[in-house]
């Protein structure tokens, strides 16, 4: 797999800085993943980062079946877990530092593992993998509604405690599938955060794919213009916002 | 009017709690062997923490919210602040996090992972100390709080509108505050008027009620003016009180009748949750 292109736009673009998306690849190209903290953690920016890290680093080249097994993803989550944990030593944080880290980080991620003749996604939350099977369609996964992007979504926290609810909503609200590279039009596959998961999907439903899909390829200025604008006429959730352009039939 | 204006460190948000500190709220909370004074200033205590943890990040506190307090009681409606936060009422978050008049050691019961339920220490500070003395000039309070709403709305017209938290256990001895409350509601910022949320804890054995649509079975005026003075619930406050397990309806207001002091907390934190959506959790 090769980056042809990764868009950012900050939720604040007076604080760049404090932007809560993360993407990484490997460096054979085998494998990468798009993450999106949430606001409302102590460190989703460094959750996001490691979720991703750690998925990219696990990732391996299968030729027959699935890699991602429920018990890959719990090591998945695990291994983030034991970085995060290293990253902080409790014992220096302030009463406020200490009250926010315990309430948890928390972050969506949608990941890409390159087969040779497929690809397989794995998408928890309300981050998502979108492609076109044909030049006349157009798929998403997890999520391909709108209406699916209004309920809470469901995020990787972490804290160990809410694994219970997490593993109990495989196949419902996070799920991975694998993709015969043959149906992937052009080889060209985009990882997207919620807001412009919703607006693309939104703009497809109303009959604008090609303008949907051209705004993916945008280049930075023009992307961000439109961001902004679509900011200020409120058609659009302001938030940390990427999109990444994947060929899936270039290496890296 | 739409409550939907995003909440950022260039926008924040402001919550103004309007503290009863009457006399009666000496008298002890239900069968608890604390005042409900003491009761309303733990949970107010706990709400500015919960408000700080939401704003906390690895790099500091982020200004997403203003918080003010005034308190009302005998000849008295001032800010009951102390120290750094007693120089205006409005004061960014990241300076209660800075100020607090003292951070205590309290024990928390918690279940772990196995079922056990185990003691943890934590850290609590405290902002507010309560008090309680002489009649209740519940008129003078709200037209106090109005002059400083006014005042902070000028200041961020693109924000999403405060939220008053207002805690009562009785009838305003300085007349009706009613005409006040409606003036009160009528400032606003370009995102919507400002929300009046009341509560009015007692220990009657009268039926209690929490966001009601109609006052239909509320027996006596001075409820029937609380119920009147309440905003209805914006659509985020609305989400917040039905995960709490609350039934809201259309036209719902943010209003407690008749609740033991207990009650305040759920009150607070649904309150301080208008911005729930507004915050975007992802």
């Amino acid at each position: 797999m090769r980056v042809k292109q990764v868009l950012v736009v900050p939720k604040e673009m007076n604080y760049p800085q404090s932007n809560e998306d993360f993407f990484d690849m490997s460096r054979n190209g085998i494998s990468c993943a798009l993450s999106d903290g949430a606001s409302e953690s102590y460190d989703s920016k460094t959750w996001a980062k490691l979720l991703c890290q750690t998925f990219v680093a696990q990732s391996r080249k299968r030729l027959f079946g699935k890699f991602l097994k429920q018990r890959q993803i719990k090591k998945l989550i695990t291994n983030s877990r034991l970085k995060f944990l290293e990253f902080f030593s409790e014992k220096k944080l302030s009463w406020s530092q200490k009250a926010s880290y315990d309430r948890g980080s928390f972050a969506s991620l949608i990941g890409v593992i390159d087969h040779g003749s497929s690809i397989e996604i794995l998408a928890i939350g309300d981050t998502i993998a979108l492609w076109q099977p044909t030049g006349e369609s157009v798929k998403s996964f997890l999520l391909s509604e709108t209406s699916e992007f209004e309920k809470q979504p469901l995020l990787i926290s972490t804290i160990e405690a809410n694994d219970e609810i997490f593993f109990k909503e495989e196949n419902i609200r996070w799920s991975s599938e694998k993709i015969q590279k043959k149906d992937i039009f052009n080889g060209s596959i985009f990882l997207l955060t919620d807001a412009i998961a919703i607006k693309i999907l939104d703009l497809i439903k109303k009959g604008e794919m090609s303008f949907a899909l051209n705004l993916l390829k945008e280049n930075h200025n023009d992307f961000e213009k439109w961001i902004l604008s679509e900011r200020n006429k409120k058609q659009i959730k302001t938030d940390d916002t990427t999109v990444v352009w994947i060929n899936i039939n270039e290496t890296s | 009017m739409s409550y939907e204006a995003e909440i950022s460190r260039s926008n924040p948000t402001s919550f103004l709690f309007l503290i009863d500190q009457s006399g009666s709220m000496a008298d002890h909370a239900g069968n608890l062997m604390i005042s409900r004074a003491q009761f309303v200033a733990d949970a107010l205590n706990r709400v500015v923490m919960s408000l700080i943890a939401r704003s906390s990040k690895a790099e500091g506190v982020r200004n997403y919210f203003e918080v003010g307090v005034i308190g009302y009681g005998g000849d008295k409606i001032q800010n009951p602040l102390q120290g750094a936060l007693s120089g205006k009422v409005f004061n960014s978050i990241s300076m209660f996090e800075e100020f607090p008049l003292i951070v205590e050691d309290r024990i928390k019961k918690i279940t772990d992972l196995s079922g056990k339920v185990i003691e943890e220490r934590i850290k609590f500070p405290i902002w507010f100390i309560p008090e309680a003395r002489g009649n209740t000039p519940m008129k003078d309070a709200i037209k106090v709080a109005a002059l400083e709403l006014a005042s902070w709305c000028d200041n961020h017209s693109s924000s999403y509108p405060p939220t008053v938290l207002h805690v009562t256990d009785g009838e305003s001895s300085d007349g009706d505050p009613e005409p006040l409350a409606e003036q009160l509601k009528n400032i606003g910022t370009d995102d919507g008027e400002v929300l009046f949320f009341n509560l009015h804890t007692s220990d009657e054995s009268k039926k209690s009620l929490k966001f009601p649509v109609t006052d239909i079975d509320i027996p006596d005026h001075f409820g029937q003016t609380l119920f009147r003075m309440s905003s209805i619930l914006p659509d985020g406050v609305a989400v917040a009180a039905r995960e709490k397990g609350y039934s809201i309806a259309n036209g719902s207001k943010g209003f407690f009748y008749n609740v033991e002091p207990i009650e305040v907390v759920d009150f607070f934190d649904i309150g301080t949750r208008a911005s729930s959506k507004s915050l975007m959790l992802s």
